[in-house]
């Protein structure tokens, strides 16, 4: 039998970066899915990225992760949102041709020489003195190892629902796992049970697009990946279509209301008000009179499309009715229903900011089982946690991620600090240091990081390391250039004021109506450098007083993560402290006074007399 | 370890002969340079050394007369530069003083954090540190609610809709860089400016305010409660000395919460003399009514008037049962008639109980000697309104200068993204005063406003 150092459980999104990551960093790896035919399956809409997601993936990228590379292979469509708002906000958003997508992954994982596939049920892990020993499948068989990764997505004891036909299956119509839940009971897992939905899938052959709105890719195509070459990665794209409901399809959905499983009280688990069906949408905005439907491609190769803005529970009968309301799916023939879908989730606290569990020695967990939501929240979790299981079969310090060094610091801090009573999804507005946290930084903000976890190899990180002194050499230089009153004639002709002396051109390109590509008629000796240099440049200097204010918050906030709590500490003898304070942090164990001050029921007067107890500890040792 | 500055009033607030306003920090020194003056004289100071001037504003306008001393780390009190300005003992002297210091880069210290600082640098022994967090803890919850309390009313009301207005203005920019393809109702930038403008006015009203009708208030805020006419309003006569209540036998004559400042003992005590508390139909005795349980709620000590002739009623037991954890003294009136009242071991302790005649002011005295125990043994203290009441002040210019920002923003033609950073700061500001954080209210605003999502 051959020894593994990490298993990885589940080959969705959060296991295929967990185990790419574990092999690639040199760990013995293997991976147990219930279904080899469903690796990287994407079970609801056929999209990457989009706004804050698509911060996640360049993220992930820039740590050595898989999912841009694997999208950047199989897009149809591409679009940069928001490019009419900050550099801030600016996301990439890709449409995917799922089945290319599913069948590149697979490719990938099965080139990596330290990874094996098994298609086997894990039904049980095997804990001894609070550190893991194994697991168990289901002949009966036991694989030790080192660590072990939980991905298991919306699997365990899953049902979908579509009206009162309740199946006992998982996402896309899949076996769900039932005995890995009985597993977490016994070794004092804390549960959460969470709901999710997905529109239905119609026959593109069988709708009208002249009736609907063309949504095409952008001109210029930006890849996702540091790593793809942008002229490479044009291509003729497939468009969206656009289509609206109406007040037909509000009367049909109004009129049955009672049939739907969240309104006849079916459904235990706790639905996200992001994600509303289409049933809730017209109950809790009952004044709208319409609702946007956007018809999106599953594939080059199929004619199924997916109707987003409509996702549904209702009856199939309903479904059908509701659905030939809009304009253009008239005629349309459903391919599969929509439904809803309950499972096993965990409350996240019960996780450090390495994904790893408190009370449980080598066991990670990422993805939707962490009750988040989404393809990129749950590969942002796989790879951190791959990762961190990598480096502790390594016995080396994990690798953490804070809030001000990636939206994926966000992300994992709010799900393990605050946790989350809704399937988290990640939003631009979470971030509250979001000017420093932009798409277009994400390799300077978190490469040095892959590379020192040992994830990004050294050829990369020294093309990374000389696009970054590049930078700083370009900022350097514009800012010792004189623009003269020679170029009031090149000034008079962008509307911008005239000079009297020179100025250095850093103050030109700080005027709103100029940019650092504007000026390169009045900056002669200008080197040779790449757009993704100049976009640095460009925000750097013109945006430098947000900047810096930003980068003040940061050192303000970093002052309290560095403010360590012990592991041992014993909360209920530190004296001033309120009763609820000593409970929740004694239940959380926070690793500093930051992340305690973040808990839920830590008041600022508790975070007062942490900072006093610590600083007595230090004293006194 | 600590990065700001902070400063307060260390003498007793009242109209003592001198007022020290205490400033504690990096930036002590330069503080202390932008509003002291002295005259002919500018040679640096030295440390530990006591000069005389003026403070004066920028503009030289004097604020007081007073010596000023600067104090170099480590050998001070908080092992801080330490920065002592003694100026007169009046209430508006040493506001003027105060406030000088705190626009001039300062914020106002919590109470107890001077002792913090001091501790937490080393000076104090660490036999009594947890004594000290102790009263770190108990302190910094009091300073929260007195700051609150000092915004009741229409202020914080007012303070409440600016909140709500920017969380609005906030939610609606979130939602379209969240939801850029949803059909959202755009908000233009003119908008953000045009709300963020009426804003400002909205602030400089409430700031003005701030500024003039402050008064130094002191002492020990002090509620008598009880159901009507059980004799609250005789017992505040008795108190102050004089018949300033309406005092009649028809219940429900009390309709307003009345203020009077009495010196018990040598203990400053402000009294208020609420409404009876009973369920009402009359509205404006309803109004005085939910002022009374306001000052239950504020009140640093509770005098609760009972009917020693009659049995207890429900609302008796209810007060009672309610107001167990809080600094309280029973009053049972007329003990001169027979006793009809029986109290139940869970209901009260037997220490807090004194029994008065306020006819004949039998047991008059013990019950002023139990307030003065109370105070000198430190069982209640006095709120400093008057830094309670700065820090609401300076948190309103915080969340007025982000909207400044934000018109700025939109002048300089930033992308609407930007304006976020300063709204959340100015709403942040405000969260000191309403205790909103802003993350949540922003999302929780997006989801039940908008229809977005998949």
């Amino acid at each position: 039998m051959t020894d593994y150092d990490v298993v990885i459980i589940g080959g969705g999104h959060a296991g295929c970066e967990a185990a790419l990551a574990c092999a690639r960093m040199g760990v013995k790896t293997i991976m147990f899915v219930m279904n080899l035919d469903s690796i990287a399956m994407m079970p609801c809409n056929p999209n990457i990225g989009g706004t804050s997601k698509g911060h996640l993936v360049r993220e992930i990228d820039a740590l050595g992760g898989e999912m841009a590379k694997n999208i950047d292979k199989t897009f149809i469509q591409s679009r940069m949102l928001n490019t009419g708002k900050g550099p801030a906000v600016h996301s990439l958003r890709a449409q995917a041709d799922k089945a290319a997508y599913a069948t590149e992954m697979l490719k990938t994982l099965q080139s990596e020489p330290n990874l094996s596939l098994r298609q086997s049920e894990v039904t049980d892990i095997s804990v001894q003195n609070g550190e893991l020993k194994g697991v168990f499948t289901r002949s009966g068989a036991f694989t030790p190892c080192k660590a072990a990764v939980i991905c298991v997505g919306t699997y365990m004891r899953s049902r979908c629902l579509c009206g009162d036909v309740i199946t006992d299956v998982g996402p896309n119509g899949l076996k769900n796992a039932k005995r890995l839940s009985e597993s977490f009971a016994k070794l004092d897992v804390s549960m959460m049970r969470f709901k999710t939905g997905t529109p239905a899938r119609i026959d593109g052959a069988t709708i009208d697009r002249s009736k609907m709105q063309i949504q095409p890719g952008d001109e210029v195509i930006t890849p996702f990946s540091f790593d793809t070459d942008a002229s490479g990665a044009q291509r003729v794209q497939v468009p969206c279509y656009l289509t609206y409901t109406n007040e037909r399809t509000h009367r049909i959905i109004r009129q049955n209301l009672s049939r739907s499983p969240i309104y006849s009280n079916i459904i235990e688990g706790t639905g996200a008000r992001y994600c509303p069906s289409i049933e809730d949408k017209i109950v809790r905005f009952a004044d709208k009179d319409r609702h946007q439907v956007f018809i999106e491609p599953e594939g080059e190769n199929t004619t199924e499309m997916y109707v987003s803005g409509m996702s549904t529970s209702m009856p199939e009968d309903v479904q059908e009715a509701m659905y030939r309301t809009v304009p253009g799916l008239e005629n349309c023939r459903l391919t599969r229903n929509g439904y809803a879908i309950e499972y096993d989730c965990i409350d996240a606290t019960q996780l450090t900011l390495s994904l790893e569990f408190k009370h449980i020695k080598g066991l990670f967990s990422a993805g939707q089982f962490n009750g988040s939501s989404g393809y990129e929240e749950a590969a942002a979790q796989g790879l951190v946690a791959g990762i961190n299981a990598a480096l502790f079969a390594l016995k080396k310090p994990a690798m953490t991620i804070d809030r001000s060094e990636g939206y994926i610091g966000v992300l994992i801090d709010d799900l393990t600090a605050k946790g989350s009573d809704e399937p988290y999804r990640m939003m631009t507005s979470r971030a509250e240091y979001r000017l420093l946290l932009r798409q277009d930084n994400a390799d300077l903000r978190l490469m040095p990081k892959g590379y020192a976890a040992g994830l990004v190899p050294k050829d990369r990180f020294e093309r990374f390391e000389a696009k970054r002194e590049s930078i700083e050499r370009e900022i350097k230089r514009v800012g010792q250039v004189m623009a003269t009153p020679e170029a009031n004639a090149f000034l008079r002709s962008q509307n911008s004021a005239e000079l009297n002396s020179g100025v250095p051109l850093r103050d030109l390109i700080k005027r709103p109506e100029l940019d650092y590509l504007k000026l390169a008629p009045i900056d002669r000796n200008r080197p040779k450098i790449t757009r993704d240099v100049a976009e640095q440049v460009n925000v750097r200097i013109k945006f430098e007083g947000y900047i810096k204010r930003q980068t003040e918050q940061v050192e303000r906030f970093k002052r309290l993560e560095d403010k360590k709590l012990p592991e041992n500490i014993d909360y209920s003898t530190i004296s001033g402290l309120r009763i609820e304070a000593r409970q929740k942090l004694s239940a959380a164990m926070p690793a500093n006074i930051g992340r305690a001050s973040r808990i839920t029921g830590v008041s600022p007067s508790d975070t007062a007399v942490l900072l006093a107890y610590i600083k007595k500890a230090r004293v006194q040792s | 370890m600590f990065d700001d500055t902070i400063a307060a009033l260390s003498t007793p607030p009242g109209s003592g002969g001198i007022g020290v306003v205490r400033v504690s920090g990096d930036k002590a020194l330069s503080i202390l340079n932008a509003v002291f003056r002295r005259k002919k004289d500018a040679s640096a100071m030295k440390s530990h050394t006591l000069y005389y001037g003026v403070a004066a504003d920028e503009k030289g306008e004097v604020a007081d007369e007073v010596l000023a001393c600067y104090m170099k780390k480590p050998a001070t009190y908080t092992r801080e530069d330490v920065v002592e300005i003694h100026c007169h003992g009046g209430s508006s002297c040493v506001a003027g003083v105060l406030r000088l210091v705190l626009l001039n880069g300062a914020r106002p210290a919590e109470p107890g954090e001077f002792t913090k600082r001091a501790f937490i640098n080393g000076r104090i022994d660490l036999s009594r540190a947890e004594a000290v967090m102790d009263v770190i803890s108990a302190k910094t919850d009091l300073a929260r609610r007195a700051a609150i309390n000092r915004l009741q009313g229409s202020v914080h009301k007012e303070c409440a809709e600016i909140s709500t207005e920017i969380v609005s203005v906030l939610a609606r920019v979130e939602a379209s860089i969240d939801y850029p393809e949803h059909d959202l109702e755009e908000i233009t930038l003119k908008d953000v400016k045009d709300r963020s403008l009426r804003l400002i006015k909205r602030l400089d009203r409430l700031i003005d305010g701030a500024h003039r009708g402050r008064v130094l208030q002191y002492g020990v805020e002090t509620a008598i409660v009880g159901k009507p006419n059980v004799g609250k309003s005789s017992l505040l006569n008795f108190l102050l000395g004089e018949d300033r209540a309406i005092v009649s036998d028809t219940p429900g004559t009390t309709r307003d919460a009345i203020q009077e400042c009495a010196n018990i003992k040598g203990v400053p005590l402000r009294l208020a003399d609420t409404a009876g508390i009973r369920e009402t139909t009359d509205e404006i005795e309803r109004m005085g009514v939910e002022k009374a349980l306001r000052h239950i709620d504020s009140a640093d000590l509770l005098i609760i008037v009972l009917d020693g002739s009659s049995p207890a009623t429900e609302e008796d037991i209810s007060l009672l049962m309610n107001t167990r954890e809080r600094k309280r003294i029973v009053a049972i009136n007329k003990s001169d008639l027979p006793s009809a009242l029986h109290l139940e071991e869970e209901w009260i302790k037997p220490d807090e109980i004194i029994k008065i005649s306020l006819l004949d002011e039998i047991g008059a005295n013990k019950l002023l000697e139990k307030i003065k125990d109370m105070f000198f043994l430190g069982e209640i203290e006095q709120k400093d309104t008057l830094i309670s009441g700065l820090r609401a002040e300076q948190a309103l210019r915080r969340c007025r200068d982000g909207l400044c920002n934000v018109v700025r923003a939109v002048d300089a033609g930033l992308p609407e993204d930007f304006c976020t950073i300063d709204l959340r700061e100015s709403h942040a500001a405000l969260g000191e005063i309403t205790g909103e954080t802003t993350d949540d209210a922003v999302i929780d605003k997006i989801f039940s406003e908008f229809c977005v999502g998949k």
